[in-house]
């Protein structure tokens, strides 16, 4: 039954499935804070992972194909401002566009390459921290991980700070809530989108590539089961704040983790058909939780609205 | 010294309208044939194949209408609720839905009753059933203010969850061990030509198209309607009541990804399986777009559509290139469209600013 390595492992795998989430929300939480919803995050992450997959096979190199997870996610998101911020096309519709482009073309690119043979990776593997990995439950939860998590517990705070605590975040919000205030005030608006956009989907080439070399270690279509879009909602959910999104991103990776962990329990019992019922849960609980908090969310100003100068 | 680029409308003419699609599928098809080049296939040959088994005879058109059915009737609903002001990108997940009603209520009567009035029942619920998925969305998003795209994505990963555990558990057929599927439909739909694949699906969504064109630009409320999409703030000053609207395009969309469901499964599979969510659904979210939302343009540009995906499967077969191909296609397509619409409808000037 239910023992503390049960319960160790139920975290370890909460956090891992909320690691790509939170990498690609809080990216989210950047490009909005700058006005900008990127609507591609979902076919970001499947390029992301595509990419990531095929130059980790080539190189044998994990850390190669993070690179250019965050390669691809930096030239979409250059492509995405391009179309939003100097075309100043509909964002829902632009975004939309880089969703099906990283879609179709992943799939297909793929396919080409590597056709109907199953292909596996060298899969990044969980480094355990001396020390802390020793701690009942939580040392095997948290401090037994891969090396992207590990970068998420410093990353994601240093996030927040630079957002709330310097002069970039100061400008990033600004451009966001008043454009025209912060052109005012010298802030180059434009550069600033962009920026923004750009670090925003090299978060998310990066989230899909962990995907595919920490949790998957293979590719196949549609990897991403959504969670680019989850990551979106995400954003909802706490509120354009990093820390919350990745609180949010927690709920998520443990309702999945708990899901999957129960399905043993239904096949041992003999209701195989029950893992997939279970495997509902992480999406009732994502949109349940988006409801609970929708009230009261403000959104920055600009959110969805072209910049020009005139 | 800053470079920027300054966007004005054009006065065009209305012809030049036309140049948008033309040059589209022109550049798309154009890098598919680059892609085929990579991918070691000759593209002449491949798109000889492509085209002799999506328009090449009577039957490869047939083909292709029957590929256009789902098509069009979920590109119709989008592009209503488009007009009010609402994406609908959940018509997947509807659309799902859709199927697995059709199939449970046709395998309930289609031993006790008629099978016109199987079908029939079969229809109304799947429509009733794909318009309550739309419109839990859509009432989160009127009353609550959750953003609807994000919830309809999750309903469609939400639909396919359930598909997955329906067809291993309640809907299974018990003599099929190794592929999850149900029970064969009997009471399906009739063919329209005698010897060919067209089924009765492809008929309502054509008669649906051309109501919910009649709806929108003829009647009183459609105007109203439109007007709630294309300035809400007038439509609030007129004192429309359009949470109302939304609600009801939302339902309609709905509705209309449901029938595509039950009409792939009573026209099409005559069973359900997983393989029916390939993702037509976001599909007919480019074919709304190509269409510019407007009903009857739908109907030509869900024929492209149909076109394609017929042509792909004989390129597969021909070639060895996988229906992958088409989703490249259809990316490339989008993005084409949305880019060369600015480039025709507005003037780019680079102006220098100190």
């Amino acid at each position: 039954m239910i023992d503390i390595h049960t319960i160790g492992s139920v975290i370890n795998l909460g956090i891992v499935m909320a690691t790509p989430l939170a990498l690609a929300s809080v990216g989210e939480v950047y490009s909005e804070r700058a006005g900008i919803i990127n609507l591609g995050i979902e076919g970001i992450m499947l390029l992301g992972a595509f990419l990531g997959f095929h130059i980790t096979y080539l190189t044998g190199n994990i850390l190669l194909g993070y690179l250019s997870g965050i390669a691809v996610g930096m030239v979409l998101g250059l492509i995405l401002a391009f179309l939003v911020v100097t075309l100043r096309l509909n964002q829902v519709i632009a975004g939309m566009g880089i969703y099906f482009l990283g879609f179709g073309l992943s799939d297909f690119i793929f396919r080409t390459i590597y056709g109907a043979k199953h292909v596996t990776i060298p899969k990044s593997t969980q480094v355990p921290i001396p020390g802390l990995s020793a701690i009942p439950i939580i040392g095997e939860g948290l401090f037994h991980q891969y090396p992207m998590v590990y970068l998420t517990y410093i990353f994601i705070p240093l996030l927040w700070f630079i957002l709330y605590k310097t002069k970039w975040g100061l400008w990033l919000r600004a451009v966001g809530e008043n454009p025209k205030a912060a052109d005012t005030m010298g802030v180059d608006v434009f550069k600033v989108k962009y920026l923004a956009l750009i670090f925003g989907s090299s978060l998310a080439g990066l989230a899909g590539a962990f995907l595919c070399l920490g949790v998957t270690g293979v590719f196949y279509e549609n990897l991403t089961f959504g969670m680019g879009f989850i990551a979106i909602g995400l954003v909802y959910f706490g509120k354009w704040d990093p820390l919350r999104a990745w609180a949010g991103t927690m709920i998520f990776g443990f309702t999945w983790s708990i899901s999957t962990t129960l399905q043993e329990y239904f096949i041992k019992m003999g209701r195989p058909e029950m893992t997939y019922f279970m495997l509902m849960l992480p999406y009732i609980v994502t949109i349940i939780a988006l409801v609970a908090v929708s009230r009261g969310a403000r959104a920055p100003k600009s959110l969805g609205i072209p910049y020009s100068r005139e | 010294m800053v470079i920027l680029l300054k966007v004005e409308e054009r006065r065009l003419p209305k012809y030049m309208f036309m140049v948008i699609p033309v040059v589209t599928f022109g550049l798309a098809f154009l890098i598919g044939a680059i892609l085929m080049y990579w991918a070691g296939v000759d593209p002449l040959s491949g798109y000889s194949a492509f085209l002799e088994g999506s328009l090449g005879s009577p039957t490869a058109i047939i083909n292709s209408l029957v590929r256009m059915t789902p098509f069009l009737f979920m590109a119709v609903g989008i592009a209503f609720s488009n007009r009010v002001g609402v994406l609908n990108i959940g018509a997947e997940g509807q659309y799902i839905m859709g199927a697995i009603m059709a199939t449970w209520v046709t395998l309930i009567f289609q031993n006790i009753t008629h099978p016109a009035l199987s079908i029939l029942l079969s229809l109304i619920v799947a429509a009733i059933v794909g318009a309550l998925w739309a419109m839990f969305a859509g009432a989160l998003k009127v009353y609550l203010g959750v953003n609807e795209i994000v919830t309809t994505v999750i309903m469609n990963w939400l639909a396919f969850k359930i598909l997955q555990w329906l067809l291993r558990g309640p809907l299974k057929s018990p003599e099929s061990e190794m592929w999850p599927m149900s029970p064969p439909l009997k009471a399906h739909f009739p063919y329209i030509i005698p010897g060919t694949r067209l089924h009765l699906g492809f008929l309502i969504a054509l008669i649906l198209a051309v109501a919910a064109y009649y709806f929108l630009f003829k009647t009183n409320l459609g105007f109203k309607f439109r007007v709630t999409g294309s300035s809400p703030e007038v439509a609030t000053y007129a004192g429309y009541d359009v949470k109302k609207f939304v609600l009801f395009s939302m339902a309609f969309s709905g509705a209309m990804a449901g029938l595509a469901g039950a009409s792939e499964v009573l026209g099409v599979f005559h069973f359900l399986y997983e393989g029916i969510a390939v993702g037509l659904g976001y599909t007919s979210i480019i074919v709304a777009l190509v269409g510019k939302n407007h009903p009857l343009a739908i109907i030509a540009s869900a024929f492209m559509f149909g076109v394609i995906y017929n042509g792909v499967v004989f390129l597969q077969s021909a070639t060895g290139l996988t229906y992958t191909f088409s989703k490249a296609i259809e990316g490339l397509i989008y993005l084409f469209f949305i880019v060369s619409e600015v480039l025709v409808l507005y003037r780019i000037r680079t102006i220098k600013v100190r």
